[in-house]
């Protein structure tokens, strides 16, 4: 494999890609400006510096945030469930957060509480109490107990969808407010979502990462792993708690995102290898560099109007997902 | 008889046809002419035409009145109208919607009017280029108003544009505003008042 054979490349180009969007994110958008233009509004205040330093350079730090969280939350649930078609919102976030979403809407509920909408408030707590109740559920059972949160989460999830479309089917002026949220936006984040999202997704990085070993004995088996030494049920627990927290966060500033937390650490696995040690760091900052790239599309695309992102992300990933899959000489993990 | 509109979802409508159900399915306009065309249809339909003339004759007058309110030639106010309870997104009226056609008439400059479509979600960078006088807001009351006046108010990348610094926010009913029917031509005159009376007294 490449990166076995130049293990400095996939940083380097990664660090190059990272970089290069932040920059053009900073630089291009509805608003025409020049590089000079750019630097004094960042640094010397300036005719565009409110849309610079309030909107583009919070809206692509926060993609980056979010593009990371949904990016981790995947590689863990991958490794949570030794399934690498595990994604963050297998469990039913994405349909309980609809739901809650929805529901917001379907209320007419239009407070904001800390600067954050019912919306989100909502559908953050609801995707949190939905993975709750799936996993008290699961936690029943002891035996397959992975399989059966798993069967129990999709099972949840449809019937969350299935009132979420309920309840779209009922008010249909509802379905047009509620698309871009379903499939995600970034529009007018600013700072605060940007404070809201870093601390934690530091924490779980940290703590996942520090825990990464324990990842991997789990990828043989919870017998071999107890055997081991390992803590399976604390560890099984730990992970699943930051996995749904990282996807609830993301979902909470900005809408559902589909597709970066199954195909980014998909993909890095067959760059970086099976250890989750390099996996979880490395899917993170490709599932950052990934959705700042998409959210430049998305928001330049057919300028002045957005394209919700859920659409770029899957544009966009699909193909080079199924392109990686077939890659000539890839090794499974 | 059965009144469609092509709002109405593509499937019921054909299903009422093959059903063979005396159903007539109309466009929706956009401009005033188009609402009395319809009005006149309706009334054709069902037998009820002298009604339909001076209901089309009253609107007529209304809205010859109305405008008499507005100064000439035009202020041409840059106005942003835009809908409440979207999520975090600046929804606004494009060039084929007849709330661009409202505003264009009663002498105000949309700023999304070079945006084709009936609505589209309005990029904030621009918004902030456009710099608006008005933010035109169409909430479902003066609750809702609140709320989302100061929510844009909260947005600190917005704080600079004219409309946001100076409050000049204009509330829009939604129930009048939302529905292409001889009730457009109240909400003209809402309009008017509302954006006229805020100019005066921002001159004085």
């Amino acid at each position: 494999m490449s990166s076995q054979r130049k293990p400095w490349l996939f940083p380097a180009i990664l660090a190059l890609l990272t970089v290069a969007a932040l920059l053009l994110s900073v630089k291009i958008g509805a608003v025409r400006m020049s590089w000079q233009e750019v630097r004094a509004g960042l640094f010397f205040g300036g005719q565009y510096r409110d849309i610079i330093l309030h909107l583009r350079l919070p809206r692509a730090i926060l993609a980056y945030l979010v593009g990371a969280s949904l990016a981790l939350s995947g590689a863990i649930l991958q490794g949570y469930f030794r399934n690498s078609l595990a994604d963050p919102f297998i469990l039913g976030v994405s349909s309980g957060a609809s739901l809650g979403a929805v529901l917001s809407l379907e209320i007419g509920l239009t407070w904001t509480v800390f600067g954050f909408s019912s919306q989100s408030w909502l559908a953050f707590l609801t995707s949190l109490l939905l993975v709750a109740t799936v996993y008290l559920i699961s936690e029943r059972r002891r035996l397959r107990q992975g399989e059966s949160l798993l069967l129990t989460g999709i099972a949840a999830g449809a019937m969350a969808s299935a009132l979420t479309s309920f309840l779209l089917f009922r008010r249909a002026d509802a379905y047009e407010q509620a698309v871009f949220w379903l499939l995600g936006s970034f529009s007018l984040s600013g700072w605060k979502e940007v404070w809201l999202i870093f601390p934690y997704f530091l924490l779980a990085l940290i703590v996942s990462e520090y825990f990464a070993t324990e990842m991997n004995l789990l990828a043989l088996g919870d017998e071999v792993a107890q055997s081991l030494g390992c803590p399976v049920r604390a560890t099984r627990r730990l992970f699943l708690f930051l996995a749904t927290l990282l996807a609830s966060f993301s979902v909470a500033v900005a809408g559902i995102i589909g597709f970066v937390g199954l195909i980014v650490p998909h993909s890095v696995r067959l760059i970086v290898g099976p250890d989750h040690r390099p996996l979880f760091f490395y899917s993170a900052l490709t599932g950052g560099a990934m959705l700042v790239w998409c959210d430049l599309v998305a928001r330049t695309a057919f300028s002045p109007s957005e394209i919700p992102i859920g659409v770029i992300t899957a544009a966009l990933g699909a193909p080079f997902f199924i392109y990686l899959l077939n890659w000539p000489g890839k090794k499974h993990s | 008889m059965i009144l469609g509109f092509r709002g109405n979802p593509r499937r019921f409508l054909d299903k009422l046809y093959e059903e063979k159900l005396p159903l007539q399915a109309f466009e929706i306009g956009t401009t005033f002419e188009d609402l009395f065309s319809l009005i006149d249809r309706i009334s054709g339909l069902t037998c009820t035409e002298a009604r339909g003339r001076e209901l089309i004759s009253s609107l007529r007058e209304r809205i010859k009145f109305i405008e008499a309110r507005i100064p000439r030639p035009g202020v041409g106010a840059k106005v942003f109208l835009t809908l409440y309870g979207q999520g975090q997104e600046l929804w606004t009226c494009g060039q084929n919607s007849y709330l661009n056609y409202l505003l264009g008439r009663a002498g105000l400059q949309n700023v999304a009017a070079d945006f084709k479509g009936h609505w589209l979600a309005y990029n904030p960078e621009k918004l902030i280029a456009d710099n608006p006088d008005f933010i035109l807001i169409m909430a479902r009351n003066r609750q809702a108003f609140s709320q989302a006046t100061n929510w844009l108010e909260s947005l600190t990348a917005l704080r600079a544009i004219t409309a946001i610094k100076n409050k000049n926010f204009i509330f829009l009913d939604e129930n009048l505003f939302s529905r292409f029917g001889p009730r457009l031509v109240e909400a003209y005159e809402w309009l008017i008042k509302a954006v006229y009376s805020a100019s005066d007294s921002e001159a004085k």
